[in-house]
């Protein structure tokens, strides 16, 4: 399959069922990482910004490999990870963070978050991560003089296995006369926590969160 | 990355984060904004007053107007017959509810408020008055309850499902320091960006007549989504 066929596929899917993941070419889960020189602070250059999108909305979707630069946090057992500017917030956003299942492999994900110009870090762990559907994802509020947003692998729970039931229902219509047709199914899925996997970094606006008008 | 690539992904990321709850009105909770708070009044909630036994796929509906006619029907008689169930064991059903969020949100360490407060329908309450002593408001409303089978073929069994949604909110400047939709069962309504609870295999039933021959296990299996799910909200906000 093309990149082309595989970018249209996933665009379809997307469209088609929301926060269901779209059928990302399978890889297989990393759960060891050999050898690796792994630094103690995320490296300085090895960022992206996020991508503007429509509505104020920046959003990335991002493989992360066995190439992907290695960080022993806190001293802590390795893990792989991908760091992205922030831009400057003038209003306070909220930051989507999810993990696409690819194949047997699903990203096992933690955040970090620098902030201010001391660089101090806040993380967000592995249990702050839900499913919603079939995504494996968290929101967390940004704070104004957050920089950088990191997403690296949370060794702990890398090799674990997770099973996965997804109900499935399909909608379809005949259009002359109105004929709703609806067949449900369900698949069972084994995924394994991964250093390596696909991402979806999302930033958004925080919704109005007063009572008041 | 070709540029075709690109602008896939983008799209890609946004219908995410529109629909995986960016864009949806979730408001995480955030530790540090909410430093302050706790003690929480856990609300009495309101729930649909039957159970419900969900079949959203069932292949019936393939047959035009008689198969359309005929699944609801059949899904009325389902009803009937899981109300019968719970009444027939004595279950208060979603009574138990707010019992097992008060006690998730006792484990998470906040001091709990009993609050009993007049609901009149299925929102949010507009006003949380101010007397309780409490530094915020937990307000759940419950959506459904009961049991949901994908189709009705044995290969897609039915679990127990409870839907709800929930904020907290503060009662100092009433700001909404979380809102979520939480849903305890494999439903692909967790696709609508709900947060998830797996079921417990335990009270996974292959068809209604098995659900029918074992209304202790059935009653049993509502329980366990119902303090799942509150589990699920407690966990939000620790």
């Amino acid at each position: 399959m093309t990149r082309r066929s595989i970018a249209l596929a996933m665009a379809l899917m997307a469209g088609l069922t929301g926060c269901t993941p779209p059928p990302l070419p399978p890889i297989d889960p990393v759960t060891e990482l050999g050898e690796r020189s792994c630094a103690l602070h995320p490296e300085a250059g090895a960022t992206t910004d996020l991508a503007l999108t429509p509505e104020s909305r920046r959003t990335a979707v991002i493989g992360i490999d066995r190439q992907a630069p290695c960080l022993r946090f806190d001293g802590g057992a390795p893990g792989l990870y991908h760091a992205f500017n922030l831009p400057v917030m003038d209003s306070p956003m909220l930051a989507l963070i999810s993990s696409l299942p690819a194949g047997h492999a699903l990203f096992a994900p933690r955040v970090l978050l620098v902030s201010g110009a001391n660089g101090s870090i806040r993380e967000t762990g592995i249990d702050s991560f839900h499913f919603r559907g079939g995504v494996l994802s968290t929101l967390v509020r940004l704070h104004k003089d957050d920089r950088q947003l990191i997403v690296a692998s949370a060794p702990d729970v890398v090799g674990h296995p997770i099973e996965r039931i997804q109900e499935q229902v399909e909608h379809y219509f005949i259009p002359y006369p109105y004929i709703p047709i609806n067949v449900g199914s369900e698949r069972d899925t084994v995924v394994v926590y991964s250093y390596t996997g696909r991402i979806v970094v999302g930033l958004a606006p925080l919704p109005n969160d007063s009572l008041d008008p | 990355m070709s540029i075709l690539f690109r602008r896939v992904a983008a799209f890609v990321a946004l219908v995410f984060l529109v629909a995986c709850g960016g864009g949806s009105g979730v408001i995480p909770f955030d530790h540090e904004s909410a430093s302050s708070i706790h003690s929480i009044g856990v609300l009495s909630t309101q729930w649909p007053r039957s159970p419900v036994a969900t079949v959203p796929g069932d292949p019936a509906t393939m047959i035009p107007v008689i198969g359309g006619l005929a699944v609801a029907v059949a899904e009325k008689a389902r009803n009937v017959q899981l109300q019968d169930i719970v009444q027939s064991r004595g279950y208060s059903g979603p009574a138990h509810f707010v019992d097992y969020l008060r006690a998730a949100v006792a484990a998470e360490g906040y001091h709990v408020i009993h609050a009993d407060m007049e609901r009149g329908g299925f929102d949010y309450l507009s006003d949380y008055g101010t007397t309780s002593g409490a530094d915020a408001w937990l307000d759940c409303v419950g959506l459904e309850w009961g049991y949901l089978a994908a189709s009705s073929g044995n290969d897609t069994p039915y679990r127990p499902e409870a839907l709800v949604k929930c904020r907290l909110v503060s009662a100092k400047d009433r700001k909404i320091l979380m809102r979520d939709l939480f849903v305890y069962t494999y439903s692909s309504i967790g696709s609508r960006g709900f947060v998830t609870v797996a079921p417990d295999p335990a009270y996974v039933f292959p068809n209604f007549d098995t659900l029918k021959a074992d209304p202790d296990r059935a009653v049993a299996g509502i329980d366990a989504a119902l303090k799942g799910v509150a589990q699920a909200v407690a966990a939000q906000i620790k």
